[in-house]
């Protein structure tokens, strides 16, 4: 593939439309890979570990023997530790690719998120699809230009060598139009569909969160570590932020109204940890349903 | 909804639903209109027509003051009941999805006879994500759906709501014919709309705009602005959206014009129209609009 580095080339641009993601090779030198591990490394007494089973959900080819290793808050570090991840949060490569794959105006959407594990760390069952249509992410094309609402991009700080593990996925998927099976989702047979990429240290990936995607099971001797920085388009929102509820928004008045009236007053997203509230109707009267989930 | 309802809205991008205020609710809204009165504002001239004849008359008006639904009681009541209508939340969970929200609104338009009509807007080229239209498996999902309460009678070809049916699936940008009503090739329609109708469109993905009220007697309508669960236009959007605001302040502390770029909250018009980056030939990236966002 041809790439150019502070533009987007028309092969890149069929390889992501066709694939639903792209990996440049080469960005980060290994000084700037040492910058942002050394930064990790400072921190790591933060991070968090999950537990063994949380991501994998019971599928066979995902389990491992520890769970992912994770620490987000990177930009709000002190400033000796988040230079090197502010540097990434803008790097030409980004907004050259963004621009074209998102549109103008992008935003991190949330993260920075380190992704973690040592060998024999569990997988990550494999999740987004394009059915049922995901408005939080989709994917469009038209008249030559890439719409894609949810742009993950992950910079890679550690090797992922062939059957070394780590992020996976199946091209093309961000196009389909059929539910897909579970047993693609827990890799129980994934019909020769999915497919872990190969990346070096100082690699960037991008893939549009609607492809069904996730991890493998570590198995390199190596310590697995890549930074995921969740970018979405201008008019998109996934995190839903601090201004969420109606009173947070619009301020005390809306405690008056009714669980109906405050549910179509919330802000935009979907990781709303069960805060929000859904509707029905059978056209007479209105109602709040399934609260909490 | 019924199937023939959603037929006709992926169809044409507008519905009007018959009858669904009674004479008494109509009264109601209207009289608490009466209270905002005074802050009906009427704009600049030709802002609305844009020079177009077709379009030509006197200013438009609406209202610019208190959101209507934190009005002082008992004139906020009229509008908080139209908020989640059950004929309303029934038509957005299938057009808009599940966790629909109001983005914007409501908002109160007003036209007096002779009152100019508004520049025909929203298209499906460029593609607007945040109030897009798509259709698959059975499923509708529209980004931005505007809900217009009708409180006067809007005969058809007499003026007010006007829309090119169809244009939420063009690939294609909208003539400028079209856009001033000039010369529209028979595409746009003026629907026969009555007070007590609720009418439905794509806001943003579907071409509409407004015809000069002809009519002898004033326009009133209430616009409230939904969108699906994803989606952020404007509104409280835009005062929330700067970096300081819509993050906490240790995480965009220090940061340079170009990294507070990509920091601003959903909001698909942010105020100055939000900064946008660019990569010049040398790897620099770079504020297009450096006074965006300020």
């Amino acid at each position: 593939m041809r790439y150019e580095h502070h533009q987007v080339s028309a092969e890149e641009m069929y390889f992501f439309d066709l694939r639903g993601y792209l990996v440049v090779p080469g960005i980060l030198g290994s000084d700037e890979i040492d910058a942002v591990n050394r930064a990790l490394d400072a921190k790591m007494s933060d991070a968090v570990t999950l537990e063994a089973g949380s991501l994998s959900g019971g599928a066979e080819n995902l389990t491992g023997d520890s769970g992912r290793t994770q620490i987000t808050g990177m930009l709000g570090w002190e400033p000796e530790h988040r230079a090197p991840f502010r540097r990434l949060l803008v790097h030409p490569v980004v907004v050259s690719r963004l621009n074209a794959f998102t549109g103008r105006g992008f935003r991190l959407d949330h993260g920075p998120l380190l992704i973690s594990g040592r060998k024999g760390a569990e997988g990550h069952r494999l999740h987004g699809s394009g059915e049922p249509f995901g408005q939080s992410v989709t994917y469009h094309q038209q008249n030559g230009r890439i719409y894609c609402r949810g742009v993950t991009v992950a910079w890679q700080l550690a090797d992922c060598g062939p059957g070394d593990g780590g992020f996976a996925i199946v091209p093309g998927s961000h196009k389909t139009r059929e539910p897909t099976p579970d047993d693609v989702r827990t890799l129980n047979d994934d019909m020769g569909l999915v497919e872990q990429p190969v990346m070096r240290a100082g690699d960037v990936l991008f893939f549009a969160e609607t492809a069904t995607h996730g991890t493998l099971p570590w198995q390199a001797d190596h310590e697995r570590r890549s930074v995921l920085y969740k970018y979405a388009a201008r008019g998109a929102a996934r995190a839903v932020g601090k201004y969420f509820t109606p009173e947070d928004r619009l301020g005390d008045w809306t405690k008056e109204l009714t669980p109906e009236q405050q549910a179509v007053l919330y802000g935009p997203g979907v990781h709303h940890g069960g805060r929000l509230t859904f509707l029905d109707s059978d056209g007479e009267k209105a109602w709040v349903v399934n609260t909490g989930t | 909804m019924q199937a023939k309802e959603r037929y006709y809205w992926d169809l044409t991008g507008h519905l009007v639903v018959r009858n669904v205020l009674t004479q008494g609710e109509i009264d109601e809204v209207n009289e608490a209109l009466e209270h905002v009165k005074q802050g009906v504002r009427e704009g600049r001239a030709g802002r609305g027509s844009q020079g177009s004849d077709a379009l030509d008359g006197t200013p438009a008006r609406w209202y610019s003051g208190e959101n209507l639904l934190n009005l002082p009681k008992p004139h906020c009541e009229p509008f908080r009941k139209l908020l989640a209508h059950p004929q309303v939340v029934s038509r957005l969970n299938v057009m808009c999805g599940a966790g629909f929200r109001l983005d914007h609104g409501p908002q109160f338009n007003n036209a007096l006879p002779g009152s100019e009509g508004l520049a025909l807007h929203g298209q499906g080229e460029p593609h607007g994500e945040w109030v897009a239209y798509h259709h698959q498996n059975g499923k509708t999902y529209c980004g931005g759906v505007t809900v217009t309460w009708n409180l006067t009678d809007c005969p058809g070809g007499q003026g007010g709501f006007a829309a090119v049916p169809g244009s939420h699936k063009s690939k294609y940008r909208m003539p400028r014919g079209v856009r001033m009503c000039d010369d529209d090739m028979g595409t746009v329609v003026n629907p026969d709309i009555r007070a007590g109708d609720a009418l439905f469109f794509m806001d943003g993905a579907q071409t509409h705009g407004t015809l000069p009220w002809t009519n002898s007697w004033e326009r009133r309508s209430v616009l409230y602005k939904y969108a699906s669960r994803t989606s952020c236009r404007t509104g409280v959007a835009s005062q929330i959206s700067p970096p300081e605001v819509y993050w906490d302040e240790a995480t965009v502390a220090d940061m340079t014009d170009e990294e507070r770029a990509v920091m601003y909250g959903p909001c698909s018009t942010p105020r100055s129209n939000g900064p946008y980056l660019a990569v010049d030939d040398d790897g620099a990236v770079r504020l297009e609009n450096p006074e965006g966002g300020r």
